[in-house]
């Protein structure tokens, strides 16, 4: 799970080019839109194309279920070890 | 104090044979040689036929006879800013023909050696004399066509002005006169005024130390050079020749107007203008650092333009413009009107759409350098994948180098971030950041925004400045695995090729000393170890700017890498 944590900080830092930050800079736990990371609904939806090249997994229609998954980079490797179709 | 003659009639009505028109080397060159100059390009441009032709050429004497032959054989001269092959390609759809420097598979044209004293009619006000391009700070350069009349109003306007104090005096210049603002003044002017001009430029302040020890002088600068003006040359033993000093094409910075008034004893004549425009203000700032700009005679100018969010605009009506009876120019400044002239307040709204919302950019760098952290801030939109996203180059203060050197560059990006946040929508905060020394400006003293793009280019290494002189700079610079210089150099075992060695030792030098844009040759290049991804390394850069030698050296805890020497040429890039 850690190892998987770790593939998504560096997917969230290359697909978003966050300059500057390495990925032991990203608290796994902390929130990646607005405070935290400072992302916004742009990214989400950029972060949502990568996560489904890289892992085969698909976002729900229910936003609120996104939201959930897209809570931290913890709730996003909780999301994907459950729904990945590509290892 | 010779007397004033128009350019229309300056051949025409003419000085006496042995009145001096220029000094090169040691040798006056005088009205009689001029005019015989004049002769031969008239008759070269007549032979060669077309009413278009490019002219670039170095010596300032050539190049005024070039023009004036020009002129009185009708041709349109256009002005190249440079003569690098792109500038001169981008200008054969134009042009008839070149002048002076060529593409490499066209002939120049040259003046004709013998040809018969020309009898010279006086030109018409309306000739389409001349073509300038903008360095405009952004976007593509944009062609100005100027008639005789404005150049000659203008010329004019400087005699009003300036010629009672300026007397005799030799003109001599930092600023190429291939743009419009060293044309006017370092040739145009004094020839309309009698006054003999330096046929070469002075490139470097050693230059100027020595032009002033032969004598009095008016010099004619640009921000960029009385920004480096180096304290450790002996400008008292000097400055008394130092007559008058002018100033423009871009915004003097106070610490360029602290060097002037320390270091040559006078502040200067600033002009206030642009290639659309010509001149339209001035100041001189001897003691009151915020003194008013002083609108030129004859020139009106007056802010808003009627719309709501524009009430500060400045525009311009003015003989040095080429506009129908009564039209206003709208410049890109906004200004607050004083009597007798007016006070910038910096540059007009730069409005951008950001994923449908309107982000002003001059409103987020006033906030960036009202934060305390920076002196100087540009944002500039960049095209990052599917996204345009916004970045900031600043120049730091104090504060915001001791942020950066304690918690990296991260916690200066990030307190940017959190000073702009309350401000703008959070999908409009800059994402990404450069932090320099010195805002990277052209020979006028702008700051492109293809050379701020640049330093976002991947090609560019990260680096720190470990130690920093006049002459040495000590930069610790990451050769990243990241880097698109290591894909395929070699499949298996990537290392970082000798020619981007050498690419980032200039880069990087071009980006700490005022360098000459031609490169010339390489000596003494060695290639001692491999440099693999993730090499912290050490780039330790030396100028000699007298002998024009960019000396580097790259090392690393494993010990040296690479050294070598760059030798450039031509004027200040």
């Amino acid at each position: 799970m850690l190892e998987l944590e770790h593939e998504i900080k560096r997917l969230v830092i290359e697909t978003l080019n966050l300059e500057d930050l390495k990925p032991d800079d990203i608290d796994p736990a902390a929130p990646l839109f607005v405070e935290g990371l400072g992302l916004d609904s742009i990214d989400a939806l950029e972060l949502g194309l990568a996560l489904q090249k890289s892992y085969g997994v698909v976002l729900a229609s229910d936003s609120k279920e996104n939201r959930r998954h897209f809570a931290s980079v913890r709730a996003l490797a909780d999301f994907v070890s459950t729904h990945r179709t590509k290892s | 104090m010779a007397e004033p003659l128009a350019l229309e009639h300056l051949l025409v009505h003419g000085r006496p044979p042995g009145h001096p028109v220029a000094r090169r080397d040691e040798r006056l060159l005088d009205f009689a040689a001029l005019r015989a100059r004049a002769a031969g390009w008239c008759a070269a441009f007549h032979a060669h036929g077309g009413l278009r032709h490019a002219l670039f050429l170095e010596d300032a004497f050539d190049f005024a006879a070039a023009l004036l032959g020009a002129w009185h054989a009708g041709v349109c001269v256009y002005l190249p800013a440079d003569a690098r092959p792109a500038t001169l390609e981008a200008l054969r759809a134009h042009v008839h023909g070149f002048a002076g420097r060529a593409p490499a598979d066209l002939t120049a044209v040259t003046p004709l050696p013998d040809a018969a004293a020309a009898d010279f009619r006086p030109l018409s006000p309306d000739l389409a004399a001349l073509v300038v391009y903008t360095s405009g700070s952004s976007g593509e350069p944009t062609a100005i066509p100027k008639r005789l009349s404005q150049l000659s109003r203008e010329v004019a306007t400087l005699g009003a002005l300036f010629d009672a104090e300026a007397g005799d005096v030799p003109v001599v210049a930092t600023v190429s006169h291939q743009h419009i603002y060293g044309l006017l003044f370092r040739v145009l002017w004094p020839l309309a005024s009698g006054r003999p001009f330096d046929a070469h430029g002075l490139p470097y302040p050693e230059d100027i130390v020595a032009a002033l020890k032969a004598g009095p002088a008016l010099l004619v600068a640009s921000p960029a050079h009385l920004k480096r003006l180096p304290a450790s040359l002996d400008w008292p033993a000097v400055r008394g020749n130092l007559r008058g000093l002018f100033s423009s094409g871009g915004p003097l910075s106070p610490e360029a107007l602290q060097a002037c008034r320390d270091l040559l004893g006078r502040a200067p004549v600033e002009v206030y203008g642009s290639s659309e425009t010509g001149g339209v203000a001035w100041r001189r700032r001897d003691t009151d650092d915020a003194a008013s700009w002083r609108v030129m005679p004859g020139v009106e100018v007056r802010t808003g333009t009627g719309a709501a969010d524009d009430d500060e605009v400045l525009a311009v009506r003015s003989p040095h413009l080429d506009l129908p009876e009564g039209a206003w120019f709208t410049t890109e400044d906004r200004a607050r009107a004083v009597p007798g002239g007016f006070d910038l307040l910096g540059r007009r709204d730069r409005l951008l759409k950001l994923e449908e919302k309107r982000v002003s950019l001059s409103a987020m760098e006033r906030t960036l350098v009202d934060s305390g952290l920076v002196r100087e801030a540009r944002v500039l939109p960049l095209s990052d994948g599917h996204r345009v996203t916004l970045a900031v180059v600043a120049v730091p203060d104090a504060a915001g180098w001791r942020l950066q050197e304690t918690g990296g560059r991260r916690s200066l990006n990030q307190a940017l971030r959190e000073k702009l946040a309350p401000h703008f929508e959070s999908s409009a905060l800059p994402r990404r950041f450069r932090y320099l020394e010195a805002m990277p400006v052209n020979p006028q003293g702008k700051s492109t925004e293809a050379a701020l793009a640049a330093l976002f280019d991947p090609r560019r290494p990260p680096f720190q400045v470990l130690e920093r002189t006049a002459e040495r700079v000590l930069l610790s610079v990451e050769a990243q695995a990241g880097s698109p210089y290591f894909d395929g150099h070699f499949p298996g075992t990537p290392i970082l090729p000798g020619v981007v060695q050498l690419e980032w030792a200039l880069l990087l030098g071009r980006e700490h000393f005022a360098l000459p844009k031609d490169f010339l040759r390489l000596e003494t290049l060695k290639f001692q170890q491999v440099i693999p991804p993730d090499t912290r390394l050490t780039l330790e850069l030396t100028w000699a700017a007298e002998s024009g030698r960019l000396g580097f050296k790259l090392t690393s805890d494993a010990g040296s890498h690479a050294s070598g020497r760059i030798v450039l040429g031509g004027g200040v890039g």
